[in-house]
């Protein structure tokens, strides 16, 4: 159902793309009776109801169409590109989350004293930074300045596992900068509200040293809310890193789709646009699967 | 609309301004809140008045290019020899017009929406989360560029499309806090009472649930600041010749690779952060006192 | 001149030279020219060696041959950044920005070679003669030369490609150049080795169309399916196209079977940039060896860099401002538009956003590089003067000033030009606003049929924008597609029949003082009218390490690559 709205939003909005696909792609000086032979040709003539059936029943058949302007099937240039952003979302999962995670624990065991202000308060800034200006400094510092790291994410060709993760470590590190403020808190939250809960104080009453109380209880409620954040963050993760990956040349399905849309590359915005929401439903999917796994209050509310 | 209650409001309405009173004081004790309330309004005073109290027209061209800090100059000048330090104080203005109104765009629509799902719940609401959870997947910054593309971009487009997206997101918030609210007597008693549906939500309701959406306002005021500066920095914010700071930052940030020309970048960026970071502390200070 | 030289050159004149020839010997002989202008003409002109051997002896210059020996190291990659990337597919006839024509030309070839000083060097043709107005051209191939596909080039292939190129409904980009110059009816064979050009109107620069200035003219085999560029090497250049990628990169390697022998870089990898930084910063932290195109405003980084080297000369690469002349608006009166030219402070502008690497403009397409220019002291150079142009403004009835809104795209420095403009006219009152679409918006649309017949296009209709030009060795296109009156370019909608008169007679003009006879009577018209400013012509730069050797940067922006090395 989900889906079926979003192929609607997805339809509609690149419809907005200005009228003349024919013109677009004949280029200017075409005759206007080609540009309209070649909008017959496409179908773009049609009705939307049409036009919008059509392409659902080429989705259907897993048919991403042809790209307007590069004259190539879509998916031999989406397909990469979401392998790509996959890579880089992976790396910046495995950084950011343990990190966090960390953080956020400690802070909620200190509550009130210096390391939670300064976890709190660090976490708070770096997601004020607007990822343009936390990439632009991480290039400068650790790519340009003291040159440790390769400033563009794309690794050369045929690298092994370890060049590709040293190529994905600056963009990686601008994500784990927005997002480490969002998880930590959350984690902070959820060690928190596991802290001050009954089963906590049952489990010291039974007399379970500190570190199994919160190694068994604690961290997998903190750990609840972490999976919530990162799913909902999935859909930024693929396909929003539109600066980061222009900043690094990274050849992300976020930039596919922000050149389609500059383009006017309309079957490959839509089908982008598409397959970025999938990964999204997706993620948000395993996400609810873990949290009632994580979690058997989840379980009663459903049966509710 | 019936005569027979005019009491119970008249004491609600005094019992909501005393709670307001005890609100307002507690968030005078919160520091977060106040440190972040008078960043905010040192920008907006100088979003009004910052070409007033700047030493120098921001948009004047006649100073020596790329100089460093000096006394006259004290954040440096820039590519086109302006005074950067002019420059940051006045440019706040733009993007303190337009991720105000984009977020209220979004807040009413979005109470609007929430209120009527939550309160009527049903087919509507079971479509309207649909298009929600629809809206959720997609990246705002590949919507909204898709859009400025097809429509041309204009800052009254920039402020709708950011407004249209945040709408559904809070239109969640505010639907859950209706759905809390519907479950308590008073509602109730309006219905058995035969108050109008949209006299029950809106006069009923909303003043009870005001307090979960001021704090997704502020977290969405944030949030909007981002979209626009994100935006900017693509081509599709602000145009110039404003002083705004992404645009600034857009501008002069090729500089930085040189190792030079640092201060073109760092105070425009500087000012960004400052300004997120003192909105996020509201919402965390307001967070804090209205959910207790 | 002693008699042997002079009884030899009156044979060559006679029997080699020909009538255009003997117009370039009398400039040289009377010192109108003197020899490198001579030598330039001479390769345009397609003058045989021995006649320029022998007029140079007569002229008493000494003759050297212009031997570039590149020998160089021999092998290694050369990893190239392109910005940006092409937006379309790569089919060479449609080339029209510059990421599509970057990467085509490191596989493709020309007919003729646009060299440094605007000469002309024999490439896939050898030869190129005209008949005595240049309104017919003869132009022999060069033998033995091979097509990737193992085919020998013949004038078959050169006619197709050709016929392609001018055709009318192939969606040339071509077409800019050649429209009312050649049609598909005047390309023919004589022989396998041998094409005639019989063109609609004399033009004495045509083989400077030939050359790699139209950059969509990359010799194709006649049995070339449109489509098949990127997917099947089938050009003549040193370079085969392994593999492209959209908006990611190419690869290309050494063509064995290259008529030129043996290039000596093993291969290309090319990669595409978004942005100038993220190039810059690639070439700074050693990803790369070469920008393609680098700007003094958004590349210092790479400027006083004893690391790097620019590559590049001057040119007449060049920003317009047109104004339109025809809407119901201020910039009608030409003493506004005059006004609003009178504002800018040339100098500074091309200091502040070019340092030292641009000339200053006069407001015609006249470029201080090209020899047929007149400029100062015969055409007076246009300067700052805020007062004359607050009178003029005040003279035209909007002393007051008016609010107007500038269009233009984000390409290069044109943002800063624009608010650089806009803080200039705010002198004499004027409140510009400013429109800065991205190039795809800027350049969208139909440019034919209604409303005022440049369809719909901002670049063509709105009422004062500034589009980026690229260089071309003669003004010529500047002149019939953005001045000339219905010119396909022409988005100041200007029309006037003594410029129009003045530009075809500068077309068609065979020696040096015709050429600069009508010019001077063409920038006499253009700066009193002022339909377009043109506030510089700016030097195309290309960025690298030291390493790269054998490298100039084309103004035109092809990327020559066959005799390029690493160290």
């Amino acid at each position: 159902m989900t889906l079926f709205v979003l192929s609607i939003l997805v339809f509609a909005a690149s419809q907005l793309l200005p009228g003349d696909i024919g013109r677009n792609v004949l280029g200017p000086f075409a005759s206007s009776h080609d540009v309209q032979a070649l909008n017959h040709e496409l179908g773009v003539d049609r009705p939307i109801y049409v036009q919008y059936g059509d392409w659902i029943w080429r989705l259907a058949h897993a048919n991403l169409g042809m790209s307007l302007e590069y004259k190539v099937p879509v998916a031999s240039l989406l397909g990469p590109s979401l392998i790509n952003s996959l890579k880089l979302a992976t790396v910046a999962f495995l950084l950011v989350v343990p990190l966090s995670i960390i953080g956020g624990v400690f802070a909620a065991l200190r509550r009130g004293h210096l390391p939670d202000r300064v976890i709190t308060l660090t976490g708070l800034s770096l997601t004020a930074v607007p990822e343009f200006i936390s990439a632009i400094m991480l290039i400068l510092i650790f790519g340009l300045l003291l040159n440790w790291l390769p400033v563009t994410a794309a690794s050369p060709p045929e690298s092994d596992v370890i060049t590709q993760v040293k190529y994905l470590l600056l963009p990686g590190m601008a994500l784990v900068m927005v997002l480490f403020g969002y998880i930590a808190r959350m984690a902070r939250a959820g060690t928190i509200e596991a802290l001050d809960s009954d089963y906590t104080r049952t489990a010291y009453l039974k007399g379970l040293d500190t570190r199994t109380v919160i190694s068994r209880h604690v961290l997998r409620n903190s750990l609840l809310p972490t999976i919530a954040v990162i799913a909902t963050q999935m859909g930024y993760l693929i396909g929003g890193l539109v600066v980061i990956e222009k900043l690094f040349n990274y050849n992300g399905i976020g930039q596919r789709i922000y050149t389609a849309a500059l383009n006017k590359d309309f079957t490959m915005l839509q089908s982008g646009v598409l397959v970025v929401g999938l990964v999204y439903l997706t993620a948000t999917l395993i996400a609810d699967v873990l949290y009632s796994l994580l979690n058997p209050r989840i379980r009663y509310a459903a049966a509710e | 609309m019936s005569t027979a209650v005019p009491a119970p409001p008249a004491v609600e309405l005094s019992q909501a301004s005393i709670a307001r009173r005890e609100t307002l004081g507690q968030l005078a004790r919160s520091k977060t809140f106040i440190t972040g309330a008078i960043i905010i309004a040192f920008w907006v005073f100088c979003a009004i008045f910052g070409t007033k109290i700047a030493p120098h027209d921001p948009l004047d061209q006649s100073f020596p290019q790329l100089l460093g800090l000096s006394r006259t100059y004290p954040f440096g000048t820039d590519q086109l020899g302006r005074d950067v330090f002019s420059r940051v104080l006045a440019g706040a203005h733009d993007i303190l017009i337009i991720a105000p109104l984009a977020t209220l765009l979004g807040i009413v629509g979005g109470t609007i929406i929430g209120l009527v799902t939550g309160y009527f719940r049903g087919v509507v609401d079971d479509v309207v989360s649909r298009v929600v959870d629809a809206v959720l997947a997609l990246p705002l910054i590949v919507i909204a560029v898709t859009v400025l593309v097809g429509l041309g971009h204009s800052t009254l487009t920039v402020i709708v499309v950011i407004g249209l997206v945040f709408t559904p997101i809070v239109s969640r918030t505010v639907r859950a806090a209706v759905l809390a609210e519907r479950q308590l007597d008073y509602v109730a008693a309006s219905k058995l009472l035969g108050e109008r549906a949209p006299y029950v939500m809106f006069v009923e309701i909303l003043p009870n649930v005001m307090a979960p959406i001021v704090v997704e306002a502020t977290v969405r005021l944030g949030y909007a600041i981002f979209a626009v500066a994100g935006l900017t920095f693509l081509g599709f914010g602000v145009q110039p010749p404003s002083p705004d700071w992404a645009l600034q930052i857009a501008d002069n940030y090729t500089l930085l690779n040189a190792g030079t020309y640092w201060w073109t970048v760092l105070f425009p960026a500087l000012a960004i952060i400052s300004l997120v970071v003192a909105v996020n502390l509201v919402a965390d200070g307001l967070a804090r006192v209205l959910s207790r | 001149m002693d008699r042997e030289i002079r009884r030899r050159l009156t044979d060559d004149r006679r029997t080699l030279a020909g009538p255009i020839g003997n117009i370039l010997i009398d400039e040289l002989l009377d010192g109108r020219v003197d020899r490198r202008e001579f030598l330039r003409r001479a390769s345009v002109f397609g003058l045989s060696t021995s006649v320029i051997g022998t007029a140079l002896v007569a002229a008493a210059c000494s003759s050297s041959p212009s031997s570039s020996s590149s020998g160089g190291k021999v092998g290694g990659r050369l990893r190239v950044g392109i910005i940006p990337p092409p937006a379309h597919d790569i089919e060479p006839h449609t080339f029209a920005d510059q990421g599509a024509l970057e990467t085509g030309s490191i596989a493709g070839e020309h007919l003729i070679r646009a060299a440094p000083g605007l000469k002309l060097v024999a490439e896939l043709a050898t030869s190129w003669n005209p008949n005595g107005d240049a309104s017919a051209w003869t132009v022999k191939l060069r033998q033995n030369v091979k097509f990737q596909t193992g085919q020998v080039m013949t004038a078959d292939d050169v006619v197709a490609t050709y016929k392609r190129l001018v055709s009318p409904t192939s969606g040339s980009q071509a077409l800019s150049a050649f429209k009312h110059v050649l049609s598909p009816d005047g390309v023919s064979k004589v022989d396998d080795n041998t094409v005639m050009f019989q063109l609609d109107n004399p033009t004495a620069s045509f083989p400077y169309l030939l050359s790699s200035t139209t950059y969509q003219g990359i010799i194709l085999p006649a049995n070339y399916l449109l489509g098949t560029f990127t997917s099947k090497p089938q050009t003549t250049g040193a370079f085969v196209l392994k593999s492209y990628t959209p908006g990611v990169g190419a690869k290309y390697d050494r063509y064995t079977g290259w008529w030129g022998g043996h290039a000596a870089l093993d291969g290309v990898d090319v990669n595409y940039y978004q942005d100038a930084a993220a190039a810059d910063a690639a070439l700074l932290g050693g990803t790369i060896d070469l920008i393609a195109q680098i700007n003094v405003s958004t590349d210092r980084a790479l400027f006083n860099n004893s690391k790097f080297q620019i590559f590049g000369g001057r040119g007449a690469t060049h920003r317009e401002v047109p104004m339109r002349v025809d809407l119901d608006n201020p910039l009608k009166d030409k003493r506004v538009r005059q006004a609003i030219a009178l504002t800018l402070d040339r100098p500074a502008i091309v200091s502040t956003l070019f340092n030292k690497f641009a000339d200053v403009g006069n407001d015609t397409p006249w470029a201080p590089v090209y020899p047929s220019s007149v400029g100062p002291p015969d055409v007076p150079q246009r300067q700052q003067d805020v007062n004359k142009a607050k009178q003029l403004m005040a003279a035209a009835g909007f002393g007051n000033g008016f609010s107007i809104t500038l269009t233009t795209e984000m390409t290069g420095e044109i943002p800063q030009l624009a608010q650089i403009i806009q803080r200039s006219v705010k002198a004499i009152g004027i409140d510009l606003k400013l429109s800065v679409l991205t190039s795809t918006a800027y350049f969208a649309g139909s440019q034919t049929g209604p409303p005022s017949g440049y369809g719909d296009t901002p670049w063509l209709n709105a009422p004062i924008n500034i589009t980026d030009w690229g260089h071309r060795s003669v003004p010529n296109v500047f002149l019939t597609a953005a001045l000339e009156s219905n010119g396909v370019w022409n988005a100041a909608h200007y029309s006037n029949p003594q410029f129009d008169a003045a530009a075809k007679g500068f077309i068609g003009a065979i020696s040096i003082d015709d050429q600069r006879k009508y010019a001077k009577q063409a920038e006499t018209i253009l700066l009193e009218d002022t339909p377009v400013i043109f506030p510089y012509f700016y030097n195309y730069l290309a960025g690298g390490t030291q390493a790269v050797k054998g490298y100039y940067a084309d103004p035109q922006g092809t990327v020559f690559l066959s005799h390029t090395s690493l160290g």
